[in-house]
């Protein structure tokens, strides 16, 4: 019954998608005027710059629409536009040019092969240690929460972890985030305290 | 500090990484989407085409799928020669399918298990006897048309079925590390000498398989054989045609022996065979070093564990001499083959030296050569004269004339290799190339 069950909540989502009101490529329009910041701020931590960044994301969203046929509505139309995104700029990092997009690939195997590190550590040096210090799943995950600014599913969306994965992984990042960064304290404040 | 504290700190922290994004326009998104998308697709006939031609694939395959599992596992020769087995169930057989003559046997094999593909219709399954399981059997039949006196007295006639309970238990081990049952019957039966070897994957079969081997040997065909003479009196003599033939053709052909066999080698250990190259010019002494037994010039591939009396698989005798053959040598000039551990085989073996070191020996030369599995010798020959191949002493088969030029060339089955070139020439001198591999 549960796989019943499933199999008509995939439908339905894929129903809604593509033959309700809005088509698929309008969503995929949608969805980048929504949020390029964020697709863009994810892209960086994988550039390095946001310029390579810019250009990864409407590499993944021209691909996206171009097989949007390919879309198979059994995960979120976002779920799917990030793993794109995420894949052009991983491989436009790896080998400077673009490889033949496999559209469902395993999520994790992404994320293994992406280190994110911050633009400018220069600016705040006490976080860029503080992260350097987390284990890595940790802070690809404080990375996609606090910088490009993701929901814990669309982080789970990205990873290939569960949802309540990522929010203990996120609990015990910040706790490590906390114990290093001083409590409460931003930057300056420490020295105005004092 | 609280988590949600905690998350504004992070949030403003990391905020202050964050560069200025530059402008996003989606209509360079669709710009990108058009170029990707300018790439030609298949036409629709073409998928469609595409589509037919998978599907006939899967239906050819699923049809073939069905009709081998609803056949019986038993399968005849597509050339039907009248001699051979019609399959028991559970048997599978495979013929040669040619006629037998007195030159050339024509063989059947029948077997209760796959029989290997590397093995062919006209040879010994070599490969299916290593690999015999215990409850195995095999039964190779081959059969040759009577009329030579003497070899006949070896093949008591008989009529069918024959009875395993005749057979004798067969010499030469073919596989020595895990025995074998061999056992050998010879029987003349309608104008056909029958050989009959029957293996069991056991040295002590049991009554079952015992029994189970009769019944496939009560299943053995062989026709009567038309003589040779009333073919003969049919067909010769020929009147000559009207518009004469120019040049050599017949004669030249006859003068000239070309064949390409397929030869076992005696086992060493295990895979390991060997193999025996030997060239003796003119004048050389014989194996014997004695004085009255010299070379008239002579090439041979042999293997020295053979059942038989002699050792050579194949070999070339040069030009007769009085002094170089004792008399009543069943050997006079010519070229021969074991035809017991020898079969013809369709492939091409090159005549040539490449890939062997050089330059060749041109004096008495034996050497020793290991090799696994099978070989191909290759037998080229220019005879003084027309001649026929035909039986000489059991178990050889040749053509009997002064040879003008020989070569033999053998290279593994299995790896098509080369492993040696032999040559002999008018004047009885010899030269030899053999691969590194042997001593």
């Amino acid at each position: 019954v549960s796989a019943r069950c499933n199999d008509f909540a995939r439908l339905e989502r894929r129903t809604l998608v593509r033959l309700g009101k809005r088509p698929v490529s309008a969503e995929i329009e949608r969805v980048y005027a929504t949020r390029y910041a964020s697709f863009c701020r994810l892209a960086s931590t994988v550039t390095g710059n946001v310029e390579a960044a810019h250009d990864a994301v409407q590499e993944g969203f021209a691909r996206a629409l171009a097989r949007r046929d390919e879309f198979r509505g059994d995960g979120s139309l976002e779920g799917w536009l990030w793993r794109i995104v995420l894949r052009v700029a991983l491989d436009g990092r790896k080998h400077g040019r673009l490889r033949p997009l496999v559209l469902y690939e395993d999520s994790e195997s992404m994320a293994a092969q992406w280190v994110p590190v911050l633009p400018h550590p220069e600016l705040d040096p006490e976080l860029a240690d503080a992260l350097r210090a987390l284990p890595e799943r940790q802070r690809l995950v404080v990375f996609l929460r606090y910088f490009a600014d993701l929901s814990h599913a669309e982080i789970a969306a990205i990873t290939g972890m569960r949802s309540g994965t990522v929010s203990a992984t996120l609990a015990h990042a910040k706790t490590a985030l906390a114990r290093r960064l001083d409590g409460r304290l931003l930057p300056g404040e420490r020295e105005a305290a004092s | 500090v609280n988590d949600d504290h905690l998350d504004d700190i992070l949030r403003e922290r990391f905020g202050r990484q964050a560069d200025p994004l530059p402008a996003s326009d989606f209509a360079d998104v669709r710009r990108r989407e058009r170029s990707q998308t300018a790439r030609p697709r298949r036409p629709f006939h073409l998928r469609w085409g595409l589509a037919v031609a998978v599907a006939l694939l899967v239906g050819s395959g699923l049809g073939f799928a069905l009709g081998t599992s609803s056949t019986s596992s038993g399968n005849a020769a597509s050339a039907p020669v009248g001699l051979g087995f019609l399959p028991e169930r559970g048997w599978a057989v495979l013929q040669s399918g040619t006629s037998a003559t007195p030159e050339r046997p024509a063989v059947s094999i029948a077997a209760n298990v796959p029989l290997h593909p590397d093995d062919d219709a006209d040879s010994l399954p070599y490969s299916t006897l290593l690999s015999l399981p215990p409850k195995g059997v095999v039964i190779l039949a081959s059969f040759t048309t009577r009329g030579d006196e003497w070899h006949d007295r070896s093949f008591p006639a008989h009529g069918l079925p024959l009875r395993l309970r005749d057979a004798a238990p067969a010499g030469a081990q073919v596989r020595p590390e895990k025995p074998l049952g061999q056992y050998q019957l010879r029987a003349g039966v309608n104008g056909h000498n029958v050989d009959v070897n029957v293996y069991f994957g056991t040295p002590r079969p049991a009554t079952p398989l015992v029994r189970a081997a009769q019944r496939q040997l009560d299943r053995l065909v062989v026709r009567p054989a038309r003589t040779r003479d009333r073919v003969e009196e049919r067909a010769l003599p020929m009147r000559p045609t009207a518009t004469p033939q120019l040049g050599l053709g017949m004669q030249a052909t006859s003068r000239m022996i070309n064949r390409t066999l397929r030869c076992t080698p005696g086992v060493v250990y295990g895979s390991v065979r060997e193999l025996d190259v030997t060239a003796k010019p003119r004048g050389a002494l014989g194996s014997g070093g004695r004085s009255d037994d010299i070379s008239p010039g002579y090439i041979s591939v042999g293997s020295g564990l053979a059942s038989g009396p002699f050792d050579d698989l194949v070999f070339a005798r040069s030009r007769f001499e009085e002094r170089g053959v004792a008399p009543g040598n069943p050997f006079p000039p010519g070229v021969y083959a074991d035809v017991r551990r020898c079969a013809p085989a369709r492939v091409s073996v090159p005549l040539s030296a490449k890939g062997l070191p050089g330059p060749p020996v041109r004096f008495d030369q034996d050497a020793d050569c290991e090799v696994r599995g099978r070989v191909l010798v290759r037998l080229r020959a220019v005879l003084e004269a027309p001649t026929a191949w035909r039986r000489a002493d059991a178990p050889y088969f040749g053509a009997r004339r002064n040879v003008v030029e020989a070569k033999i060339a053998v290279r593994s089955e299995r790896t098509r290799r080369p492993i040696a070139l032999l040559a002999l020439d008018r004047g009885g001198e010899t030269r030899l190339w053999v691969s590194s591999g042997c001593s």
